[in-house]
Formats: structure tokens, C-alpha cells, sequence
């Protein structure tokens, strides 16, 4: 069978090749020698090194230097301005309200893209990439037309004689949370759905045999198997959400002022680079603290 | 015997050596140029479209002409990359285009050459440089702007102070997303008269933006949304620029703005300090300040000569959009009144946006 001949192979190491060629790495021992997965992640983590770590290392330097060398004055800084409190505890609420409404919206959405044929499948997943790859300058003017005071939604809805008068749904909380749910929905969607389609289908067959209910199928059988595919769509959109810059811009209202614009005022117009270095740590800081969280809490989950 | 299910391709020596060949080389693509020795072409950097376009045709090409010193063009001036520039001693940039507080921010750092008064001639200008290293080359305007499709002549603000006034022209309105000139304007609409502005009082504008608050619609970051938003009918009114609102009406969109009192904003021309080019950067400046290079290059970009007797040499339709800069009326924006302030100002006008 299929299974014995794969048990045959192991034992010459299914990863070599057919013929012994001489091998650069015959020359290492034994022991040393790498994996080919070490191999093949060299040149990313090489990368990465290069143009993730050391900038976050520069930006870390930079927020701890003064004038006359080392000197805290950059946090202490942020950690006494009102405006960056403020400022923080507006990012966190929309970038939390836009991935709590993607993961509501995105849920039932990659729960029927992962039950119907691969065709109707592909389609759907274009349908949710084509909004994904427009730009965002593009999308955001497009929801002013869409939704300003004069739009097409309010023409529509006057023309039908709505009673509760225009809708204010731009230039306001409510306009920079549509936007931005719709631009997060892809990240809550594709990890979804990548680990609904893991499910082995045979337990939900199971599930049928002892008498679920399709309410108790999902409540008790799909539910819990895919918390941490939405555990981690869920981190990955709120952690997009922090850094949103255009969007808030284009259109928020008076009080819709993001951590990136706070960042961007400070490295650009007022040059204060210690400051906007580590308003950028601190953030970082809250995000690897809220992704340890999360990690220690679905550890202990599994193990519970 | 079929052949056994490998799931990924094995890793001879021969594909090793070309990922590690291929990885090491990878960093060569990427490590900037060498540093542009001084025979190098001068680089203007500005912002692009519009105003790109007329320096390229009416500044550039003349002077290359004139002089064979040959001027490449780039886009997007940005104070972080000057000073990521001058602390590595690799100047990629020769002049830079500076709106008001860009130039003054960038003259407190340090980051422009004093100006040679021996190459630049200074001595015919309508403003004079707050700075000795900066040359204001020209000024541009802005105002009250509405949609004429929607308000009909007497329906709209003609001026700042009516602008203000939303018992006699209700609707909403905008501004822009900083302090500079938003002061002034809520200063000027709350009674201060427009030649003892400066040193502005600070409370007192704050006094009048908070009652003006309310009715501001959009706070404006993104510069296309001034005329955007009146467009799209989505404010009453607008503060507008006039080379938007001129691009607007010719291109058949229904806005109009009033001349009759405006903000005066100054644009400079700035030497990156240490720049090899130097000279051939000054000789740039002092050719774009001749009377009729700066007339044609303003007539193009709807914006105000700063050179004298410039004004005059501008054509007819775009002197219609250059207001008298002699009209007491216009708020002349002081760069170094914002020099000291903006810092400390706009951090308590972004922190009052939030409440």
C-alpha cells in the first residue's frame, strides 16, 4: 500500500536524492548540519533582519536619545501629553469596534465559503480580493460618494421618502469604522477560512450520526474548532486597525485623530524624531504584550 | 514502482549554492548610489503635477539653455529626508520647494545654506525673507470658496468675517486641519483689525473657534478635499485655494471663490546645506527670481510674484486670481511668527480638535 512504500523511503531519508551526489553539505558533520527547512528560511529571516529588526532597533535608539546622550525625555514626554492618552484610546476603540464588525461580517462569509464547491469558492475569493487590491485613496473618496450627505445611499433613501432625514455616516466615527471594517475584512476572512477548511469533514458526519441539530453542529462542533483561526483573524485586523492613517484622514471627523497622524506630526513637521520613535515603541510594546496575552490565554485553553 | 511522493524538491548542492549566491547578492541591488560629485546635475525638488510641470518648462529647460548646467526634477519635499541627508553626509537633494512652515521648520534646524547675496540679487523684492537663508520666490492665496450651482450671488460669505458668521450665511463649512492661518482667520472674524495680528492673541482665538466649532463639517488634512467636499456638495462653503477653484472652473465644475480678502501664504526657495552643487543651486534661484521667469512661472501655477513689477508680466487670465498684495485687506501669513509657535500651537490645537 501507498503507506509501506512511504515507510521504505524513510529510511534512506525522503528528502535526499535518488543518486548520492557529493553535497556541500557532506562537508559539515553530522550534527551540524542544517535542515532544509533552516535552509530555506535563511534568506527570509535574513531579510527580515535587515528590514524589520534593524530599523525597530534604530527607532528603539533614537527614542532613548537628547540632546546630551541617553535620556528618557521622550517617553516621559508622551507619558505626560493628554493629546497622546487621548489619541491612543481612540486608536484601540476603532481599531477594536472595525475588527470586532469584520469578524461578525467575516464569520458567516468564510462559514459559506468553506461549504460550497472550490469553483463558486475561487470566485467568492476574488470577489473578496478586488476591494483588497484597490487603493485605499480610491476606496476612501468612493465612500464619500457613497455615503456623504448628498450621496447616492441618502438619494436613494430620500427618493423612498425614509423619514429619519439624511444619515450621517461620514466625517464622523461611524464613517471611519465602515470604512475601515471593510477594508480589514480580507485578514478576518482568509485565516477563517484556511482553518475551517482544515476541519476534517468526517466530524461533522459524526456529529449528524449522534443527532446534532445544525444549530448544535455549529455551537459545539464548528464554533470551538475554529476559535483560534478567528483568534488570530481577529489579532491580525485589530493590530492593521492601529496603524490606519489615510482612512481617518480622508474620513474622519474632529475626533477621529489616529496614532499614525500623531507619529507623522512629529517626524515630519516638527522634526521631534525622539518623540515620534517612541510613540512608535510604545505602540509596538502594546502589541507584542496583546499577542503574548492572547497566546498564554489560548494555551491555556487547550490545555483546560 | 512509481516513483516515491517527494513533497519538496530535495536540496542538491547545486540549488543550495545559487539560493546562497542569490541571497548574498541581494543586498547589492539595494545600497544607494555613490554620492553625486559636484558637476552632477542639480536636483529641484517640488510637488509634483501642476507645479512640477512649470518649473520643468518655464525654470529648468530656460536655464539649462542659458547656462548648460543641466536640472533634474524630483518629487516630494520632506524635512525627515533632508535631515536623514545631512546626518549622512549623502546630499541626494540641491533645492527644495518650501511652503511657509516647512522653510522656517527646516531654517531653525539648520538645514539651508545661507543665501550668496553675491550670486542672488535680493534687492527687488515685495517680501522680504524672514530668513537670511531662504528666498520667498512666490506667494499664493487662499479664501472663502462655495458652489455657485447652490448659492447664488448674496447667499454666500464674501470674506473671512462673514465667513464666520453663521446667523447670516447658515450652513456648514471647513477648515483646514492645522492652526496656522486658522487662526488668523478666527482672529480676523472675531474683530481684530488685520494690520496688529501679530503677536497673536492666542486665547481670544481660540475663544472664537470654539463658538465656530459646531459648524465646521470636515477639518481638512488632505488638500484635494477643500474643493472635493464643495463639489460633492457635501459643506455649504469651503476655504479654497485659487489655483484649485481655476482648475475647477476650467474644467467646467461650478465653484467659485472671493478675491476680496484672502490668507497670503509665501512659498521659498531652499539650498540643502553642504550640497556640492551649491553655486549652480544659487545661480538657479537668482535666474527663477528674473521678472519674467517668475511672471510666467506664476501665470501658470495661479499664484503671486514675489519679484517686482513681476505682476505685470503675468497674462490676463491668471492676474485675474492674484490679488493686490498692497490690499491692507489680505492676511499676509508671518512664516516667523510661526517659526517660534507652531510646535507648541498646533499640539494644543490637535488636543482641542479631540475634545
Amino acid at each position: 500500500m501507498h503507506q509501506d512504500r512511504l515507510s521504505k523511503e524513510k529510511g534512506r531519508g525522503s528528502l535526499q536524492p535518488a543518486r548520492a551526489a557529493p553535497s556541500a553539505f557532506a562537508l559539515i558533520p553530522r550534527r551540524y548540519r542544517p535542515s532544509a527547512l533552516t535552509a530555506f528560511m535563511t534568506p527570509g529571516i535574513v531579510v527580515m533582519s535587515i528590514g524589520f529588526l534593524a530599523p525597530l532597533a534604530i527607532a528603539w535608539w533614537t527614542s532613548l536619545s537628547g540632546p546630551q546622550g541617553w535620556s528618557v525625555d521622550a517617553y516621559a514626554g508622551i507619558a505626560g501629553s493628554t493629546l497622546f492618552w487621548r489619541v491612543m484610546r481612540g486608536t484601540f476603540e476603532i481599531a477594536l469596534l472595525s475588527s470586532v464588525a469584520a469578524l461578525l461580517l467575516g464569520y458567516p462569509l468564510a462559514l459559506h465559503m468553506s461549504r460550497c464547491a472550490p469553483r463558486t469558492r475561487h470566485m467568492l475569493m476574488i470577489l473578496v480580493l478586488i476591494p483588497f487590491w484597490t487603493s485605499i485613496l480610491v476606496k476612501s473618496y468612493a465612500f464619500i460618494v457613497l455615503f456623504g450627505r448628498a450621496g447616492l445611499l441618502n438619494q436613494a433613501l430620500e427618493a423612498s421618502l425614509f423619514p429619519f432625514g439624511p444619515l450621517d455616516l461620514i466625517f464622523n466615527r461611524t464613517g471611519v469604522g465602515i470604512a475601515m471594517t471593510h477594508q480589514v475584512i480580507p485578514f478576518v476572512v482568509f485565516p477563517l477560512l484556511t482553518s475551517m477548511l482544515q476541519i476534517d469533514r468526517n466530524i461533522y458526519r459524526a456529529a449528524d450520526v449522534m443527532g446534532a441539530s445544525p444549530f448544535t453542529t455549529f455551537w459545539r462542533v464548528t464554533l470551538p474548532l475554529t476559535l483560534p483561526g478567528a483568534a488570530a483573524a481577529f489579532l491580525i485586523s485589530f493590530t492593521f486597525g492601529l496603524g490606519a492613517y489615510v482612512t481617518p484622514a480622508l474620513l474622519g471627523g474632529r475626533k477621529d485623530l489616529m496614532i499614525a497622524n500623531l507619529i507623522d506630526f512629529r517626524l515630519r513637521e516638527t522634526l521631534d524624531w525622539p518623540a515620534a520613535s517612541a510613540i512608535a515603541i510604545t505602540l509596538t510594546a502594546v502589541v507584542c504584550v496583546l499577542i503574548a496575552l492572547a497566546r498564554r490565554m489560548s494555551r491555556s485553553r487547550a490545555m483546560a | 514502482m512509481t516513483k516515491p511522493s517527494c513533497p519538496v524538491a530535495p536540496v542538491t548542492r547545486r540549488t543550495f549554492m545559487s539560493a546562497a549566491a542569490a541571497a548574498l547578492a541581494a543586498p547589492a541591488l539595494v545600497i544607494p548610489g555613490r554620492a553625486r560629485a559636484a558637476d552632477g546635475p542639480v536636483v529641484f525638488v517640488t510637488w509634483g503635477g501642476v507645479v512640477a510641470k512649470a518649473v520643468k518648462e518655464l525654470l529648468a529647460e530656460p536655464f539649462t539653455r542659458e547656462t548648460g548646467i543641466p536640472v533634474v526634477i524630483a518629487d516630494g519635499p520632506d524635512l525627515a529626508k533632508v535631515k536623514a541627508q545631512i546626518q549622512t553626509g549623502n546630499i541626494e537633494w540641491d533645492i527644495l520647494d518650501l511652503p511657509g512652515a516647512m522653510a522656517m521648520s527646516g531654517s531653525k534646524s539648520g538645514f539651508w545654506e545661507p543665501i550668496d547675496t553675491d550670486i542672488v540679487r535680493t534687492g527687488n523684492l515685495l517680501l522680504s525673507a524672514p530668513t537670511p537663508d531662504l528666498v520667498p520666490i512666490y506667494t499664493y492665496a487662499a479664501g472663502v470658496g462655495w458652489n455657485t450651482g447652490r448659492h447664488a450671488d448674496g447667499a454666500h460669505p464674501t470674506d473671512i468675517v462673514e465667513y464666520f458668521d453663521v446667523q447670516r450665511f447658515p450652513g456648514t463649512r471647513t477648515l483646514r486641519a492645522r492652526i496656522s492661518e486658522t487662526l488668523e482667520m478666527a482672529l480676523v472674524a472675531s474683530g481684530v483689525p488685520v494690520d496688529s495680528l501679530y503677536p497673536l492673541d492666542v486665547e481670544r482665538g481660540f475663544k472664537a473657534l470654539d463658538e465656530f466649532k459646531p459648524h465646521v463639517r470636515k477639518w481638512v488634512s488632505e488638500t484635494a478635499q477643500m474643493t472635493g467636499l464643495l463639489q460633492s456638495e457635501e459643506v455649504d462653503f469651503s476655504y479654497v485655494f485659487t489655483n484649485r477653484i481655476r482648475a475647477a472652473q476650467e474644467g467646467g465644475v461650478p465653484l467659485a471663490m472671493s478675491m476680496k480678502q484672502c490668507t497670503i501664504g509665501s512659498l521659498y526657495y531652499g539650498v540643502v546645506k553642504g550640497s556640492p552643487r551649491r553655486e549652480a543651486a544659487m545661480k538657479f534661484i537668482d535666474f527663477a527670481m528674473r521678472p519674467q521667469q517668475n511672471a510666467a512661472l506664476c501665470s501658470m501655477m495661479t499664484s503671486i510674484p514675489n519679484a517686482k513689477d513681476a505682476t505685470a508680466l503675468m497674462d490676463a487670465e491668471a492676474q485675474k486670481w492674484a490679488p493686490d498684495l498692497g490690499n491692507k485687506q489680505h492676511i499676509l501669513i508671518s512664516d516667523a511668527y510661526w517659526a517660534e509657535h507652531y510646535e507648541e500651537l498646533n499640539a494644543r490645537f490637535k488636543e482641542w480638535l479631540l475634545t
